[in-house]
């Protein structure tokens, strides 16, 4: 008969095996599965390969329990505790597949991302990616390899790790705006903060942001005035201490610079969402942002959606911008100006620390306009979208979805009945202009009075001629 | 009433400007193919959803009963097949498809479905009864059946069927044909309101048992 610790080391490992096939009958659930996107299968099939090779790892680990009984149990159970820690992880792999499925992801957009993702991330490393709807009202993008790999190579699997490409991203996206393909136009900004870190765009940026050394130096009073208030205030309070001024100094001087940061990466972000898909990126975040929050109110992370839409507004009509000023039409500009005129209402903020703070990380960003707007117009030379194909393709699509069919082609000449399938950018581009101004001559084709119907039909008819491009497209390659 | 031939097909899809009297077939990924020169239509492709019937906790499903999409919708499932997969589809079941193909009709063309003879041969039925207005936009729902004894793979992409085009003695005051499936990117459930027309068929009958 076993002792009472080689009984207990027995029945971890079978409890552990038990743990593994527990997880093998979810990822067999898993993989029955549809996804438009292959990230999915990917991950799935990481996971099943793995799990796999740790249930064969505990038949031979409990093997040898049985034959040699004078194995060390601290040995067995490290070695216990990073299996089943990997099979725990690889359970919570398993969450970003959730909702990656085609019942909740269309594959409209899959197709125009994985294009996307592929001109601007890849150059010759393997990559892939998951797209999946969630219930958190915002749009993410998460590298995962190096994370994944670390856990593997922890728990020394990492030979499995030819599985998982170089490059692999979860993008997660609101589950209630699944059918609506043009506010999905803000995957790209959270594209561009990947391409914001390809392109070291921090150190070309930031060298030029200049903090107004006498309002710092207010501020640093103001926080000195405020602390002693505070200590003087708490009659019991041993622990709210007067700071000496340096000290103060030094964490004003880092929260200036953490903000500055965060608030340069975001509007580069932007600048570069807007250099990848013109106007469309820009109807999208307003579309997407507006009825939220305060769009006055800034974050250490964020700076507000007012100056934001403020900054895309110059990229993308005044001098030495984009140029689309000559390009939109009278709408779609009296749109955009409507936008900018809302921005430029700012509510007086109420006087605070935090006010002074932000107050002086604006007055800095607003000095860095024109470099990011240089910077990334540089950085993007020959990827962008360009105001020429916005007026070569756009008015024709929106003819397209005036009648009724979808913007995925257009005829270029009438007499040899050349046609040209239109790019991602283009389409979308059209779909946002004519729901700006076409929608009410849609509504009136159709006939329909429900509005959300007209625009889930426009939605879907831009969804569409999406779906037919990258198709025509790849069986064009085919051929 | 003409058939349009495969010549006067292209003009009216490739070369001809007025949007009014263009013909919209997108997209057309095979033109040699599916608008062969000898042929009179237009060959279509399986599109990727289907709409498939299963058995459900339906009593029966009733036109006449104000719970009918409700019952209707219970006893359909839908699924998506992705291009490189395939649909099998058994022995006298029936589904519903639709074309690759978007559609625009212009308002003096109308036009009908029949499946592909390959296919016929098969035992596959496509498009019993499928009869398309003119002015008709969106694609075309494929009523599919297998009449043979073995399951048949359906592959989403295939060419599966052929519309027939027929001009129309064009009414100048007829405006564009409004369908309840007008501008359908996809196969959707049946969407008809009998309620009141059978209420009237009913008091008919108790009119005539006075």
């Amino acid at each position: 008969m076993q002792s009472y610790p080689e009984q207990i080391t027995t029945l971890l490992l079978r409890l552990a095996q038990d743990r593994s096939k527990a997880l093998n009958l979810e990822l067999q659930r898993l993989q029955s599965r549809q996804y438009p996107s292959t990230g999915p299968h990917t991950l799935i099939k990481l996971a099943v390969a793995t799990n796999e090779k740790i249930t064969k790892d505990l038949s031979v680990m409990l093997d040898q329990q049985q034959k040699t009984k004078g194995i060390p149990n601290l040995e067995i159970e490290i070695a216990l505790r990073a299996k089943t820690e990997l099979l725990a992880f690889l359970h919570f792999l398993m969450q970003y597949v959730e909702g990656a499925d085609i019942e909740h992801t269309p594959i409209a957009f899959i197709f125009p991302l994985q294009c996307l993702l592929r001109k601007h991330l890849t150059s010759r490393s393997k990559f892939d990616f998951i797209v999946r709807s969630s219930h958190s009202y915002n749009y993410k993008i998460r590298p995962m390899a190096e994370g994944i790999r670390e856990v593997f190579s922890n728990a020394g699997y990492k030979r499995l790790l030819y599985l998982l490409p170089n490059q692999f991203l979860v993008i997660d996206y609101p589950i209630c705006e699944r059918r609506n393909v043009l506010v999905q136009c803000m995957f790209v900004h959270e594209l561009s903060h990947t391409l914001y870190y390809r392109y070291n765009l921090a150190s070309r940026l930031l060298p030029n942001a200049l903090l107004n050394e006498e309002e710092v130096q207010r501020l640093i009073a103001a926080y000195a005035i405020q602390r002693v208030e505070v200590t003087e205030s708490k009659t019991e309070s041993a622990s709210a201490e007067v700071l000496p001024r340096w000290i103060i100094e030094d964490r004003v001087r880092v929260s200036l610079q953490t903000t500055v940061e965060q608030w340069v990466e975001e509007l580069t972000a932007d600048a570069l969402a807007l250099c990848l898909f013109g106007p469309a990126y820009f109807f999208a975040f307003a579309y997407f942002s507006g009825p939220f929050a305060s769009m006055d109110k800034p974050s250490e992370t964020h700076p507000p959606d007012k100056m934001r839409i403020e900054f895309m507004f110059d990229m993308l009509l005044k001098d030495r911008g984009l140029g689309y000023g000559k390009v939109l039409d009278d709408i779609a500009k009296t749109h955009i100006e409507l936008w900018r005129s809302y921005a430029m209402q700012v509510r007086p903020a109420v006087s605070s620390t935090e006010n002074i703070l932000f107050s002086i990380v604006t007055q800095t960003i607003r000095q860095l306009f024109a470099h990011i707007v240089e910077q990334t117009k540089e950085v993007t030379r020959g990827k962008r979208y360009s105001p020429q194909a916005f007026s070569r393709d756009v008015s024709t699509l929106c003819l397209n979805l005036a009648n009724a069919f979808p913007p995925n082609e257009i005829i270029e000449d009438y007499k040899k009945g050349n046609t040209r399938v239109m790019e991602a950018e283009s389409i979308l581009n059209a779909g946002w202009v004519y729901l700006i101004s076409g929608y009410k001559t849609f509504a009136d084709l159709l006939g329909v009075e429900d509005s959300r119907e007209t625009i889930n039909k426009l939605y879907d008819l831009v969804a569409k001629g999406l779906e037919y491009a990258e198709i025509q497209r790849q069986w064009g390659m085919e051929a | 009433m003409t058939v349009l031939g495969a010549r006067k097909l292209r003009q009216l899809i490739y070369h001809t400007k007025d949007l009014d009297k263009r013909l919209v077939v997108t997209p057309i990924l095979d033109l040699e193919s599916q608008i062969s020169d000898s042929a009179a239509a237009i060959d279509i492709r399986l599109g990727t959803k289907f709409i498939i019937p299963k058995r459900a906790d339906v009593s029966v499903v009733d036109p006449g009963r104000d719970d009918f999409a409700e019952q209707f919708a219970k006893s359909f499932e839908t699924v998506n097949i992705p291009y490189g997969k395939a649909l099998i589809l058994h022995p006298r079941q029936f589904v519903l498809g639709n074309s690759l193909e978007y559609f625009r009709f212009p308002p003096n063309l109308s036009g009908y479905v029949i499946s592909r003879s390959s296919w016929g041969r098969l035992g596959l039925v496509v498009a019993t009864a499928i009869g398309i207005h003119p002015g008709y936009c969106g694609v075309l729902c494929l009523e599919l059946s297998n009449l043979a004894e073995v399951p048949m793979s359906l592959y989403p992409g295939l060419s599966i069927a052929q519309v027939f085009f027929n001009t129309v003695t064009k009414d100048p005051a007829a405006k564009r044909a409004y369908s309840a499936y007008l501008v359908s990117t996809e196969v959707e459930l049946p969407r008809f309101e009998v309620k009141k027309e059978i209420e009237k068929i009913r008091r008919l009958g108790y009119w005539g048992t006075q």
